[in-house]
């Protein structure tokens, strides 16, 4: 003891002597902090969380590295009319190919196939079912016979159906052929209505090119919303390029969007969020700290005599978490997801050791002693028990470096530093600079101080009712274990993210509009061959949407060998012959069709109910271009689409006629001329006949392997549960898969394993040093109880204030844990040192501890309010439940238990 | 799109579960034999619901279809659809082997050619094919034998006698002595199980054993259905516009 106090006095005499070079050193240490922590990156990517041994990783970053087309950004044009979308994604495809800071990225820009490519190579992607269809619709002579052939498709459909199940695959068929009816359907209407003025010429040739090609873009279901993919020729972790490419992009989005008004333009994908999620990093990792220490300020300027030491605490205590970056920036050089909520956290544990200090200096100097020997005296008072605390915290956060989670090694490295650095800026910094700058004057302060001594009155009754408090906590405690049972774990990463940026709001977006999620699992293929078997076997997957890879553009050899076959079957057919001179008998029987078509559409889309539930895309469009159909009866009005052409047809019946007839006439001459153009094809398709932008998204640098994209249904990453299963098929089929989903499976899998063992391993370093203080078992264990019953309630709090538990909050356990020990640490230590007399104890300790604790939560607090990500809130809320619980056992029951004597006899 | 008949006699199939009393010594084909005797009824009414999940325990996310089906000897079944109420009043009508489609949505009434026995409905009606449900007398289409003697059930081996099957391998569990089917496990020609069907909740019904819950597990997949009896009265009087192709859908 007395040694100790020896040397905290020559601590004290090196700091009163070095008191102004002290200050020097530590701005220019200030400076070189600040010169290293700009080297930072931010590091947001779940791979880069993760350890490389995870052959999740590993595959991620083989695609990554090796497939120029694996970081994929989807654009979407929301609005009402479908032709303004698509001119407006016209602009956008124009202008971000033209800008050099975006288009020198793209690999390829996926808006649909070329028209070339579709007449030379179009049929042999269909079936020999859908050859039979397609070359069916283009050889009719006029509309007439073409509703004929797609009512009789859609009959046969209905009548012979398919004997698997409906993949998500089909069912985006079924929806996008709605679509071109519809798209058929209006073309035909404005052409019949002579009202309108449209010609019909021009609206045969287009409606024949509906029929054929489709639409370039994907629409949504509902028709509001329009998606197109563009391939980037970056890996997803290259940050620089990245926020580069981003910050190119939004200005370019803006100014399309300005010259299309009603339309709303959005982007997501893995290098939208990535670049949204450093922004708000940097939002995090300064707005909470800066919150937090204004909050400090009014509380220590109502604590503390004077704001000259609270300003010179606050000061040091910033300079000390900007020296832990510059070290940090020297020795991780990167902070990812858990690290960026450091600054926060350091403001409320690294002020504990200049609380500690200003205490004492200001009591001293209240005795009357001159600056230099209150800093010695403060030393010898207290200087030993501040560095042991520090010791104490830092050693169980540097535990946490070994563990095998990158990310939790990190946290526990940048943790044990700041911790360090912040102890040694309170211990020298500020001292130093109190000598050099003294408070002038002694006037007494004009503000009320705040009265903490409710604190030992509530110590002082539940140490009088110890055993109602006792009871009670064990009710508490009991119930609170029980609400505990009801955590909810999150999966879903994007639950995580900042709710409010522009690339998940348009991730949500597409998952509600198109049932898709546009964040999805990649997997490689050696060979063709294996491309195809593995996408054949996704696809049956219920939980995948669809599968993009080189197997839809290349069926195998014996498929084209039969599609060959039937396209030379059609091309030999003989086309029916074209009539002339239409009446008004050739006008109704149209009519009749489109009524047909109607009745056909709404039973297809019945039936697939049975099959793919009620809000399939088949459904969601029949009722939206028809109406709301409930058995039978209706719900909400639709576009009536079918009504409305057949009501235009029959609307002028003198004109009608004529009208039809040139209408036939085009119509005829556009479907004809394509028919022959597709059916001209003579030999299988092989990949040197796929247009560059698309192999150059799907193979990769060398040409040997093939890119597998899958797009996972939304359904499948509905919930925790959906999300896991999704992953688990994935799995099964591809054990290799990676991309988004099973790399966020592996991440909260390996976090919620480590974060245990790292709690573990930081409760035995604590009761290791516990152990080594008290040289008591009892006295340890007392010190415990506080922490051990604010974790379990911090855990039945969880789900009563709403927060779902991730990995990574799991990841925050160790914290509180660390931090919230010291508070019974505090009072058994007292206990001890006043001979066990309670009442001294509430005494002297109470309103350290409740600063202290109070200064942690505030730190915490400050992320719960103001954290963009809601992972980061919810950490907030997360360390603000385990600190408060920790500090309310600390006063409530410690008290209790030693009123017991469960301490001993006082 | 997908064929709509699944919905065929589902009641035949559940009925499997309900045989009389057995002597143990009696063969795996009389056992067989005698439990499908029992299932057979002049008419009957069962009202039912159908839930099919993509993965075990995945109630959230699980389709639900309630159906009331009325069945007249062993061929004619007519079914109608109570829930979801998009499809409300959908009806299938079976006589032998044609369907008729009722349509409440347009009012139109389509007949369907009969289906391929061994094609699977999965995904259109859970994960039953059509020879789980409709497949006819299981004693017509399997080759049985016993596989270990009776104890608290038999277990018996049946060999397809069609090579069409999609199951050339079937193997139940019988309870004994209540002669009640809990367990069917379907086989490909090599391997291990791939499809699980499950009975329980048997209660007496007018003097039957009736399995009231079948499950439906493919184990490839995950994928389950379950089908659970509401109520279930045989021999009840039925209007004759029921089995009438003309009126069904009145």
């Amino acid at each position: 003891m007395i040694g100790s106090r020896k040397i905290m006095s020559a601590v004290g005499e090196f700091v009163v002597r070095f008191h102004r070079l002290i200050p020097l050193a530590g701005a220019v240490l200030f400076g070189l902090s600040l010169w290293s922590a700009s080297g930072i990156a931010v590091k947001t990517q779940m791979k880069d969380m993760l350890s490389m041994d995870d052959p999740k990783v590993r595959s991620y970053q083989d695609i990554m590295d090796n497939f120029p087309g694996g970081n994929v950004l989807t654009l979407t044009v929301s609005g009402a009319d479908r032709t303004a979308m698509a001119r407006c994604a016209d602009e956008i495809v124009a202008a971000v190919n033209r800008s050099d800071k975006t288009g020198g990225h793209i690999v390829a820009v996926e808006t649909g196939m070329d028209r070339a490519f579709l007449d030379r190579w179009g049929l042999l992607l269909l079936d020999e079912a859908g050859i039979e269809d397609m070359g069916r619709m283009l050889a009719q002579p006029g509309i007439g016979p073409l509703f004929d052939a797609l009512n009789g498709s859609l009959e046969r459909g209905i009548e012979e159906g398919g004997a698997d199940g409906i993949s998500g695959r089909e069912e985006r068929e079924a929806a996008a052929l709605l679509d071109r009816v519809e798209a058929a359907l209006s073309l035909l209407g404005s052409a019949m209505d002579s009202g309108k003025g449209t010609d019909p010429r021009t609206a045969g040739r287009d409606l024949a090119r509906t029929l054929a090609y489709g639409d370039r873009y994907s629409f949504s279901p509902d028709g509001d919303m329009l998606m197109f993919r563009v391939r980037l020729g970056f890996p997803v972790e290259d940050i620089g390029k990245t926020m580069d490419f981003m910050h190119a992009l939004k200005p370019i989005l803006q100014e399309v969007g300005a010259r299309h008004a009603g339309l709303e333009l959005g982007y997501t994908g893995d290098a939208a969020v990535n670049a949204d999620e450093q922004d708000a990093m940097r939002f995090d990792m300064l707005i909470p700290t800066l919150l937090a220490l204004g909050i400090l300020l009014v509380l220590f300027v109502f604590s503390f005599r004077g704001l000259h030491s609270v300003l010179v605490m606050l000061g040091t205590l910033v300079a000390g978490i900007v020296y832990n970056y510059g070290i940090v920036g020297i020795v991780i050089g990167e902070i990812n997801m858990i690290t960026t909520i450091m600054a926060a956290l350091l403001v409320g544990m690294g002020i504990d050791y200049g609380i500690q200090f200003t205490t004492g200096y200001t009591a001293c100097r209240e005795e009357g002693m001159d600056p230099a020997r209150a800093v010695v005296r403060t030393y010898e008072m207290s200087g030993m028990g501040t560095l042991l605390a520090a010791l104490a915290t830092g050693s169980s956060f540097f535990v946490l470096a070994f563990s095998r989670t990158k990310m939790i090694a990190q946290f526990g490295l940048f943790a044990g530093l700041g911790i360090l650095c912040c102890y040694l800026a309170m211990s020298f910094l500020l001292p130093a600079l109190l000598l050099w700058f003294p408070r002038v004057g002694k006037s007494a302060p004009r503000l009320p101080r705040l009265d903490f001594s409710f604190l030992s009155a509530v110590g002082r009754a539940c140490a009088r009712h110890w055993r109602i408090v006792l009871a009670a906590a064990a009710v508490l405690t009991a119930l609170l274990g029980l609400s505990a049972s009801r955590i909810a774990l999150e999966y879903d990463f994007t639950a995580m993210e900042p709710q409010h940026v522009t690339s998940i709001r348009t991730y949500k977006d597409i998952l509600s509009k198109f049932g898709v999620s546009p964040l999805s699992a990649l997997v490689a293929a050696d060979t063709l061959e294996e491309a195809r078997a593995l996408a054949g076997s996704l696809e049956k997957e219920p939980a995948v949407a669809y599968v993009d890879s080189v197997a839809s553009w290349i069926p195998s050899e014996p498929e084209q060998g039969k599609r060959l076959e039937a396209v030379r079957s059609l091309r030999s057919r003989k086309l029916p012959a074209a009539r002339t001179g239409y009446g008004n008998v050739d006008v109704e029987a149209l009519a009749a069709q489109i009524e047909r078509l109607e009745a056909n559409v709404i039973e297809t889309a019945d039936l697939s109910v049975v099959g793919l539930g009620e809000d399939n895309l088949i459904v969601r469009k029949r009722d939206l271009m028809i109406r709301e159909i409930r058995g039978a009866e209706t719900g909400r009005p639709g576009r009536e689409a079918f009504r409305a052409a057949a009501a235009a047809v029959r609307s002028g019946p003198a004109a009608a006629a004529p009208r039809l007839e040139e209408l036939d006439a085009a119509f005829r001459g556009e479907a004809r001329t394509i028919l022959a153009a597709m059916t001209a094809v003579e030999r299988p398709i092989a990949p040197e006949d796929l247009p560059e932008p698309m192999t150059a998204g799907m193979r990769d640098r060398e040409g040997r392997r093939w890119l597998l994209t899958i797009s996972p249904a939304g359904s499948a990453v509905a919930d925790a549960a959906s999300i896991r299963a999704f992953n688990d098929r994935l799995q099964k089929v591809c054990p290799e898969a990676t991309g988004f989903v099973p790399l966020s499976i592996a991440m909260m899998d390996e976090l919620l394993s480590e974060a245990w063992k790292a709690s573990l391993a930081i409760l035995a370093v604590i009761l290791l040093s516990m152990g080594l203080g008290f040289r008591s078992v009892r006295y340890s264990l007392l010190a415990v109880v506080p922490l051990a019953l604010g974790v379990v309630w911090m855990f039945g709090l969880i789900p009563i204030a709403g927060v779902e538990l991730s990995g990574f909050t799991v990841a925050m356990v160790p914290i509180v844990i660390g931090i919230g020990v010291a508070y019974g640490t505090y009072m058994v230590q007292r206990y001890l040192a006043e001979s066990r007399d309670l009442e001294a104890v509430l005494r002297t300790t109470g309103t350290a501890v409740f600063l202290s604790a109070v200064t942690t939560m505030v730190g915490f607090g400050s992320l719960a309010l103001v954290g963009s990500f809601r992972m980061i809130a919810s950490f907030g809320i997360v360390l603000f439940l385990g600190i408060t619980a920790a500090f309310t056992a600390t006063i409530t029951v410690l008290p209790a238990l030693l009123a017991a004597r469960i301490g001993g006899k006082s | 799109m997908k064929r709509a008949h699944w919905i065929l006699p589902f009641s035949a199939a559940l009925l499997l579960g309900s045989v009389p009393a057995l002597r143990a010594e009696e063969d795996a084909a009389a056992i067989i034999r005698r439990a499908e005797s029992w299932q057979r009824a002049a008419t009957s009414r069962i009202e039912m619901t159908m839930s099919i999940s993509a993965r075990p325990g995945d109630a959230k996310n699980a389709r639900v279809i309630s159906i009331v089906s009325y069945s007249r000897g062993d061929d004619d079944t007519h079914m109608e659809i109570l829930e979801p109420k998009s499809i409300k009043g959908l009806r299938v009508l079976t006589l032998g082997g044609d369907t008729w489609i009722y349509f409440p949505s347009t009012g139109r009434v389509r007949r369907i050619p009969g289906g391929s026995r061994q094609e699977s409905v999965q995904g259109v009606g859970g994960d039953f094919s059509y020879e789980d449900i409709g497949g006819g007398s299981l004693t017509d289409r399997y080759a049985f034998r016993l596989l270990s003697p009776a104890g608290d059930s038999w277990r018996i081996e049946g060999r397809s006698l069609q090579p069409e099957s999609a199951y050339p391998r079937i193997a139940l569990t019988v309870s004994n002595p209540d002669c009640v089917i809990t367990r069917i496990e379907y086989f490909r020609t090599q391997g291990a199980a791939f499809k699980t069907l499950s009975l329980g909740g048997v209660k007496d019904l007018d003097g039957r054993k009736i399995a009231t819950l079948m499950v439906m597990e493919n184990l490839e997949t995950g994928s389950r259905t379950e089908v659970r009896l509401v109520s279930v009265r045989y021999d009840v009087p039925l209007e004759e516009r029921y089995f009438n192709p003309a009126r069904f859908g009145k």
